[in-house]
């Protein structure tokens, strides 16, 4: 469970701060997605940084239960160069924080499930973008977390490969009653992913409009959500409220 | 078939010409010439020495002295420099107060301090090494502190993203990102450590290969002292082919242990 409560953040000096989040609420429950989209650069990463610990809102607060693990995986993918991919993906394994897991079987069968087997011992130099993505994602899921932030996991899988992805990052999520923040700029995979969508504004960012989607258990797959009637009705509204127009 | 189908083989022909070519020009010039002789000894004259003070022992001997003394001041001189360059990354105070510090001894003309270092701890092997030692430790220092203040923040933000801990951070992120500037750092110390070994000798020693020059170069032998040269280059060379095979072994270490 991930909880905002009117989380306002401003930079610069105290007589000429920027504005940057605008008394932000929103709620993640366990075995939950919630995206947040809104124009480049309207403060949606620093408001992951701020849900992970990394910045302290200017006021308003953050509630995570008790307990929780938080899982950050950032926008830029930041795999150590003199690590190959697999060790890069145990990073976090290797920290007193996760070393009683013992995860070496998962880390191969997420390596096999993500199309990157036979690239294990490669370094991140020799691989594409897409790869090093896949890496990080895996890094991040691999450590157990339940609640899950996501700043544009997706952006450079090829299509084929992403469903894969995004498939088993839904199962992470009913595996561990996981609450996920995604952060996305591509409205499809918001609404095929998502049980609630939070539309920000301009910076400084505030709430917009909240689109809840409502999907069926059976509906619940990146494939069957984006061929449900439901999905091009969701994308209308959605791609209203992106416009400014307030929905309710 | 010709050289041209062995690329490897036609580089080293062709990295061995140019030495051929001078050690015959150097030897048909002198050949004959006493005088000319006596100022620049001779090739042959050279391998004559190398092959009686192989044979007598004393060759090893110099040789094997310089070489432990270097190796040894080396070795001091890296882990100190480098573990105390490293170390200041944990406090950005540390880190500001010791930067004019590094700097000024950074460009300290340690062998200036040589003859105070023998005076300090004795003509024998432990003088040779402190200045060895000495004469290594502020650049593997300087280095190793250039390249714990250059981590990329990014990556330290990650590692706060994952839960590590400031050890945690220093041994998977910094320690590894630095070690480019570590091992430039051994690299360029392997002719330091020599030469503060051979300095070391040449102001007071009664074996090494400094001595061996010293010594010769008071007898005007002058084949003797490019002997001498030789040798230490050998030796130059072979730490310098140790530093380059080390450092895929090192880079692997810290990788997997650290």
């Amino acid at each position: 469970m991930i909880r905002l409560n009117n989380v306002s953040i401003a930079f610069g000096s105290t007589s000429a701060p920027l504005a940057v989040l605008d008394r932000i609420s929103l709620t993640c429950k366990p075995s939950q997605v919630v995206s947040v989209v809104g124009p480049s650069g309207c403060g949606k990463s620093t408001m992951l940084n701020i849900v992970a610990g990394l910045l302290r809102p200017t006021s308003g607060t953050i509630d995570i239960a008790e307990g929780a693990r938080v899982g950050y995986m950032m926008q830029e993918t930041l795999l150590l160069g003199w690590r190959t991919l697999i060790e890069n993906a145990r990073l976090g394994l290797e920290l007193k924080v996760a070393k009683h897991l013992h995860r070496q079987d998962e880390l191969l069968s997420f390596f096999h499930r993500f199309d990157l087997s036979g690239f294990e011992a490669a370094l991140p130099a020799a691989t594409s973008g897409g790869m090093k993505q896949r890496v990080a994602l895996i890094r991040t899921l691999i450590t157990d977390p339940n609640c899950l932030l996501l700043d544009e996991p997706f952006s450079s899988l090829d299509f084929e490969v992403k469903l894969t992805v995004q498939r088993a990052l839904l199962d992470v999520v009913k595996a561990r009653s996981a609450s996920v923040i995604l952060v996305t700029h591509d409205l499809d995979d918001a609404i095929a992913l998502s049980d609630e969508i939070v539309v920000l504004t301009q910076r400084p960012a505030t709430k917009r409009a909240t689109i809840v989607t409502e999907w069926g258990l059976e509906e619940r797959d990146p494939v069957r959500a984006r061929s449900s009637p439901r999905f091009s009705e969701l994308f209308a509204k959605l791609s209203e409220a992106m416009a400014g127009e307030h929905v309710a | 078939m010709s050289l041209r189908h062995f690329p490897n083989l036609r580089i080293l022909a062709l990295q061995i010409a140019p030495l051929v070519a001078f050690v015959l020009f150097w030897e048909l010039s002198v050949h004959g010439n006493p005088s000319l002789k006596f100022f620049f000894g001779s090739p042959i004259d050279i391998l004559r020495d190398l092959g009686r003070r192989f044979a007598d022992g004393s060759l090893v001997r110099d040789t094997a002295v310089t070489f432990s003394e270097a190796i040894l001041g080396f070795a001091l001189g890296n882990l100190l420099g480098t573990l105390s360059g490293l170390a200041l990354w944990f406090s950005r105070t540390a880190m500001r107060i010791a930067r004019p510090y590094v700097i000024f001894l950074g460009a300290a003309p340690i062998f200036a301090f040589a003859p105070l270092l023998v005076i300090w701890f004795g003509t024998g092997l432990f003088s040779k090494v402190m200045i060895s030692t000495l004469s290594t430790l502020f650049i593997a220092l300087t280095q190793a502190y250039s390249g714990a203040s250059e981590v990329s923040e990014e990556h330290i933000r990650l590692m706060k993203t994952l839960g590590a801990n400031q050890t945690e951070t220093f041994r998977k992120v910094v320690v590894p990102s630095s070690l480019v500037w570590v091992i430039s750092a051994f690299k360029l110390n392997i002719g330091f450590a020599l030469l503060g070994a051979f300095i070391g000798e040449f102001i007071s020693s009664n074996q090494g290969l400094g001595h061996l020059i010293l010594v010769a170069t008071g007898l005007f032998d002058i084949s003797l002292v490019l002997s001498g040269v030789f040798l230490l280059c050998a030796l130059a060379f072979v730490l310098n082919f140790l530093v380059a095979r080390s450092e895929p072994i090192l880079r692997q270490l810290v990788v997997r242990y650290l």
